[in-house]
């Protein structure tokens, strides 16, 4: 009896061990990084910059990080006149400029601009980032009052590591 | 002539280019991931039409997603109409599958210029498309498709000029 009781124990200490090591597989899989994030639907963004535009890809960085470039293609749609900045929050810091991001309408007929497509491109030092995962979240707004908009629609974010 | 054994002074430059051409030919990019024209393409009427230029990637075993990079420079006519906002989209076939949009998809109206440029990046999962044409193990295809978005509108016509297309698998 003792000795079942004993392996009871045993065996029930090693199913849990199993356990939970397959959650901590299961785990690592469903929190690993996704350096591509595709949307096929519409967002409007309003307000000055800058805020969280809530789209993250991520990478994993060995011991020693090298820079990053992180590609943004969208459809876009604004009124006339309005500027809008575009960065990234790198790790959930502050949002930062890391290369070309400014949209601009040209006056085409006010009121009823058609849809554009843009390609963006950053570069992203090492220095702005860790060993393991990073995380880079798209952001931005305008640059003249609290009223400015943008309407994004289908893209695509990618992150890769710069070679 | 017979040559001396281990005359290494033969030997090394050969050896060195041996290297060098192993060293070019892992930089380079398979031919088919990469297509570069100056052929102008023309599509007519609503969307969507196939264009003919194509890439190709091979996937390993589990498909894994790729980015398709498309940059051109074009121009376009009609449909010049006070409530439409979205006059031509573009878009790709996978592996001769219906044309469909992977990103972005908006073809600006050409209107006070003579031409535009502008550069879409697609993104191709292996879950995207009807089995008969996802993503799968060995050679797969992406076609590029384009059109006007409203017959209504009247006639549409687009013309790309000079453009490349390019695809790689996300590592």
């Amino acid at each position: 009896m003792t000795i079942l009781t004993k392996f009871g124990k045993q065996s029930a200490t090693c199913i849990a061990a199993i356990l939970l090591v397959l959650g901590m597989v299961a785990s690592a899989y469903a929190e690993g990084p996704q350096p591509v994030l595709r949307r096929l639907d519409g967002q409007t963004f309003t307000g000055k910059c800058c805020n969280s535009w809530s789209e993250t890809v991520s990478i994993f960085q060995k011991s020693k990080p090298v820079p990053v470039v992180v590609s943004w293609s969208t459809d876009f749609r604004l009124d006339p006149f309005i500027s809008i900045v575009t960065g990234l929050m790198v790790n959930d810091e502050p949002c930062q400029f890391f290369g070309g991001g400014s949209f601009v309408q040209d006056v085409y007929t006010p009121g009823n601009e058609p849809w554009d497509s843009r390609t963006l491109q950053f570069v992203v030092p090492a220095s702005e980032m860790h060993n393991g995962t990073n995380t880079f979240t798209l952001c931005g707004g305008g640059l003249g009052k609290d009223t400015d908009a943008i309407s994004i629609g289908f893209n695509v974010l990618e992150v890769r590591i710069s070679n | 002539m017979k040559l001396p054994k281990n005359n290494w002074g033969l030997k090394l430059p050969w050896l060195a280019l041996l290297l060098a051409m192993a060293a070019a030919n892992a930089y380079a990019v398979p031919p088919n991931e990469i297509v570069r024209s100056n052929s102008p393409l023309i599509f007519n009427g609503p969307c969507c039409s196939f264009s003919g230029e194509k890439v190709f990637v091979t996937e390993p075993a589990t498909p894994v997603p790729v980015i398709v990079s498309w940059s051109e420079d074009f121009t376009n006519s009609g449909g010049i109409d006070a409530l439409a906002t979205l006059y031509f989209v573009i878009g790709l076939s996978v592996n001769g599958g219906p044309c469909q949009a992977y990103g972005s998809q908006a073809v600006y109206p050409v209107n006070f210029v003579p031409f535009l440029s502008r550069t879409y990046r697609w993104a191709v999962f292996p879950t995207d498309g009807p089995p008969a044409n996802k993503l799968h193990k060995g050679s797969n295809s992406f076609e590029l498709c384009s059109g006007g978005t409203d017959p209504d509108l009247g006639p549409q016509s687009q013309t790309i000029l000079q453009n490349t297309m390019s695809v790689r698998l996300v590592e």
